[in-house]
């Protein structure tokens, strides 16, 4: 694991490009798809360079449109009946788990050899981790949530090894950093048990890649901190600039948000291997661009509360698909600003 | 007997409509006559139901129509639904709910599709949430005393009935009612036809100190005693509005069976927004072959 203090990474998805997301499902699994994919990536992987993240991910999602579609589309077993709602007027497409499932074609394969041939420097490859998966399809075939998160947990797993397989290819002994994106985790607070014995069954046995687990809105970390001891991932990339004001302040009672960051710590100290810390201090629901000021006192007092800047990562809330790219952009731009400031001062 | 209740989904086309009216490219009244003729289908596709309620389709979620037809609340943050994938926005209540007196006429209300609160015809029952399903998800930023609450909300409720001419009422409660909801029930809706619906749990002691049935408790198989001690037609929540799974005629029937002594009404776990609606549709057939 890098030593480098505050790295600065991003988180998964960036707005497309129009020429891209007009044409998204018309194209999908055709040469111009991947033209047009390939094409949005290295714009965004450009964007984010000159940003100044330090880890680009996989250049902002371009070849997914969704993050459960995305997977689900890849596996076999899972029928889509149609659109369920999110909220408003907003859908997503829900799969029903019909029969035993098992991968279709890998989801992930032609992205990173795309960034791999195109790209140096540090990756990070989201994969929607399992709890979510099942926690976001119907279940009509298995037994009950725990066998379908498993059987979920078996795909990701042969997954993440066909990726080190490309990855060593390019990279040789290189680390692969892996994102579980599980935002499903503490929606449900008694299965927590199931949500980290299903992300430590996608990760079990793998040697050679540094493991994350994303968490965004969950309205209480505790839950995911109690399983710190039992769950085996390398570091936890969260959300906490939504939960906060907009309004300066180093003190506990200017930035509620990040309150939890001294839970975190507190749980991080009764483990050997200690976990990062992926803090997200740029909030992906506004507009508003917070200012570099605002996110330096952000990540200073989390600094007060969990003193290991060589354990403390700087990202978005979530992925910024939300936003324009104008946005997006800027909102990146004052992250990384201020962690250069603040980087001067340690 | 049998009930559907609650927000039900949208076709593609009703989705559509509705896309076009919040990007301004159409007007009210094509949404209008998108909704009219969706409440129009329901009612068709309804029918074996037995028990007819209004099918919300301009409701975005439980809450928000009646935020704006009766005062004291406003629209707050977007928060998940229980443990669903689903997001509603969470009432802020600032003082104790009053009836608005232009209730029913509002338009182009924030944030949410036009009223009226109920499109099909006056012999379907309302579907209101349930005072404490209402406290308990809403942001008390007024400090308002729950008992104080729940009573004015359920008088705001009759209110709303009688207004629209309606007789009956599904209340559905996500957690379970207390005796200050039962005993404000009793109070303001006892000439009404109402349908306590619990999809949460139920307890016995919410029932001390009343004799009064409700006309109708809908429960889940496991409350089956409460529901059939203090109701004069208990419900059973027997097809399973949160999974795709088709139930069989049968399997409904024998459980029904076991749990009603012959009386009784057949229901849904839930409401039925949280399923395809092809599929939702298909259950309602379901339930409608049952009850024949």
């Amino acid at each position: 694991m890098s030593q480098k203090n505050l790295i600065l990474q991003e988180i998964g998805s960036f707005r497309k490009p129009e020429y891209l997301s007009s044409r998204f499902h018309k194209i999908i699994g055709t040469p111009e798809f991947n033209e047009k994919a390939s094409k949005a990536t290295v714009e965004i992987m450009d964007l984010f360079e000159r940003a100044g993240l330090e880890n680009r991910g996989v250049g902002g999602e371009m070849f997914r449109w969704e993050m459960y579609e995305h997977l689900a589309y890849n596996i076999k077993g899972i029928e889509f009946k149609g659109m369920v709602r999110s909220f408003d007027n907003r859908y997503y497409r829900k799969g029903s788990v019909t029969k035993q499932i098992s991968t279709l074609q890998s989801a992930h394969e032609k992205e990173l050899s795309f960034l791999l041939q195109n790209f140096q420097g540090k990756l990070k490859v989201p994969i929607t981790g399992p709890y979510t998966m099942m926690d976001w399809s119907f279940n009509e075939h298995y037994r009950d949530r725990r066998e379908l998160a498993n059987a979920f947990a078996d795909i990701i797993r042969d997954e993440i090894i066909l990726l080190q397989s490309i990855w060593k290819k390019h990279r040789g002994n290189e680390v692969l950093e892996v994102q579980i994106d599980e935002p499903a985790t503490t929606t449900h607070p008694s299965e927590m048990d199931i949500v980290t014995e299903s992300v430590n069954r996608s990760i079990q046995g793998i040697s050679g890649i540094e493991s994350s687990i994303h968490v965004c809105y969950s309205s209480d970390y505790g839950y995911l901190f109690d399983q710190l001891p039992d769950l085996k991932v390398d570091g936890y990339n969260l959300e906490f600039a939504n939960r906060d004001l907009l309004e300066r302040g180093k003190d506990a009672a200017s930035r509620p948000g990040f309150l939890d960051v001294g839970r975190f710590r507190d749980a991080n100290e009764h483990v050997n291997e200690k976990r990062f810390l992926g803090l997200g201090v740029t909030d992906i629901h506004i507009d508003t661009v917070e200012s570099v000021d605002l996110i330096k006192d952000r990540i200073e007092f989390s600094l007060k509360q969990f003193e290991r800047p060589d354990l403390i990562r700087i990202n978005p809330d979530c992925g910024l698909r939300t936003r324009s790219q104008d946005v997006g952009f800027q909102k990146l731009k004052n992250m990384a600003d201020a962690v250069h400031s603040i980087r001067k001062e340690l | 007997m049998g009930i559907v209740t609650g927000i039900y989904p949208k076709s593609e086309n009703l989705r559509k409509v509705i896309g076009r009216w919040q990007r301004g490219v159409s007007g009210s009244g094509e949404l209008d006559e998108a909704l009219e003729n969706e409440t129009k289908r329901y009612e068709d596709i309804s029918n074996g139901v037995s028990i007819n309620c209004d099918p919300l389709f301009n409701w975005f979620d439980i809450f928000r129509p009646l935020l704006t037809a009766i005062s004291g609340f406003s629209v707050g943050p977007l928060r998940r639904f229980e443990e669903t994938n689903t997001f509603y926005r969470e009432p802020s209540l600032e003082s104790l709910p009053v009836l608005n007196s232009s209730f029913d006429t509002l338009l182009e209300a924030s944030e949410s599709l036009p009223l009226p609160l109920f499109r099909s015809n006056k012999n379907s029952s309302a579907c209101f949430p349930g005072p404490e399903t209402f406290f308990s998800m809403s942001n008390n930023t007024g400090n308002l005393s729950k008992p104080e609450f729940i009573n004015s909300l359920v008088k705001a409720y009759s209110e709303i009935l009688s207004k629209t001419g309606r007789n009956s009422a599904v209340i559905m409660e996500r957690v379970p009612p207390g005796a200050d909801s039962i005993k404000a029930i009793n109070k303001h809706l006892s000439g009404k036809k109402i349908f306590l619906y619990a999809t949460g749990p139920l307890e016995e002691s919410s029932f001390r100190g009343t004799d009064q049935k409700l006309h109708s408790i809908i429960a889940k198989p496991e409350f089956a005693g409460i529901a059939t001690a203090h109701s004069q037609i208990p419900g059973f929540e027997l097809v399973d509005a949160h999974n795709t799974r088709m139930e069989s005629p049968k399997e409904i029937l024998d459980k029904f069976a076991k749990l009603s002594h012959g009386n009784g009404i057949i229901a849904p776990t839930d409401y039925l927004d949280f399923l395809p609606s092809v599929i939702a549709d298909r259950k309602v057939a379901l339930l409608s072959e049952v009850v024949s």
